[in-house]
């Protein structure tokens, strides 16, 4: 069960990674949009990775980990749980 | 249950409406759109609201821009007919994309940063204000030490005034 202030940052998250579209968006500028995203409480990096780490486990993202660093986008079930969670 | 913030509010709404939200702030005054946003989407809000809105927009909508801009650049690139297969394609827009976001995002950086740099000046102001004060309580103890020395005669505790107050 999530909290309602993880549940903030999983909305937040998932709003700035439905932006990217077919693309994989690089951690540091999905972290920086969902910050914007979140509203009250400043997140902070550590929510941030729970976040993330969270939608991972549930399926919802395609995460590659590049020489780069680590990328994500939404796959279909991310997508279901935008279409359900933030329209 | 605690009453959302304004902003907090509008931040929250459908993306598409968002949009629309946004492209009425750029045909009326924030007063008038206070009004049409509560009729149109029955969303109470304030003029300070609205503003922070149509600031706080275009930033959220990075990674949608570098998105908009990178199938615009890869379908110009297929346009043209230089060769670029769908593998290729993909690959090229990817990295446009990564660049884009990254610099959007740096862009978020530097204004924390400079927001940080304002901190740090503010600060050292403080300081500053802060020694000040010390050294004129340091004045007026001395000040007050001497006028109440009676070895001093009235010409000496003038002098010594003076050379405290470095006048």
């Amino acid at each position: 069960m999530r909290t309602a202030r993880q549940h903030e940052i999983d909305r937040a998250l998932m709003r700035a990674l439905g932006q990217s579209g077919c693309y994989l968006a690089p951690r540091p500028a999905l972290f920086a949009l969902a910050k914007l995203h979140v509203v009250g409480e400043p997140a902070t990096e550590s929510e941030l990775i729970e976040s993330l780490g969270y939608h991972d486990t549930a399926g919802r993202l395609t995460s590659v980990q590049s020489e780069t660093g680590a990328k994500y986008r939404l796959n279909d079930t991310g997508r279901a749980w935008v279409a359900e969670n933030l329209s | 249950m605690r009453k959302a913030r304004p902003e907090a509010v509008l931040k929250t709404l459908p993306p598409g409406v968002q949009a629309e939200l946004w492209r009425l702030l750029h045909t009326t005054t924030y007063e008038a759109a206070v009004p049409l946003v509560r009729e149109k989407w029955g969303v109470k809000t304030g003029t300070t609201a609205l503003s922070r809105f149509f600031d706080w927009y275009p930033r959220s909508r990075i990674l949608e821009r570098a998105a908009t801009v990178t199938d615009e650049v890869v379908g110009k690139l297929k346009a043209v007919g230089v060769g670029l297969d769908d593998d290729t394609a993909s690959r090229a827009g990817q990295a446009f994309f990564e660049t884009l976001a990254l610099q959007e995002g740096d862009a978020e950086l530097f204004l924390d940063l400079r927001k940080l740099r304002q901190k740090d000046r503010q600060h050292q102001l403080t300081e500053r204000r802060i020694a000040l004060l010390e050294k004129k309580a340091q004045q007026a103890d001395a000040a007050a030490g001497v006028v109440h020395d009676d070895t001093m005669t009235e010409e000496q505790k003038a002098a010594r005034l003076r050379e405290i107050f470095r006048m």
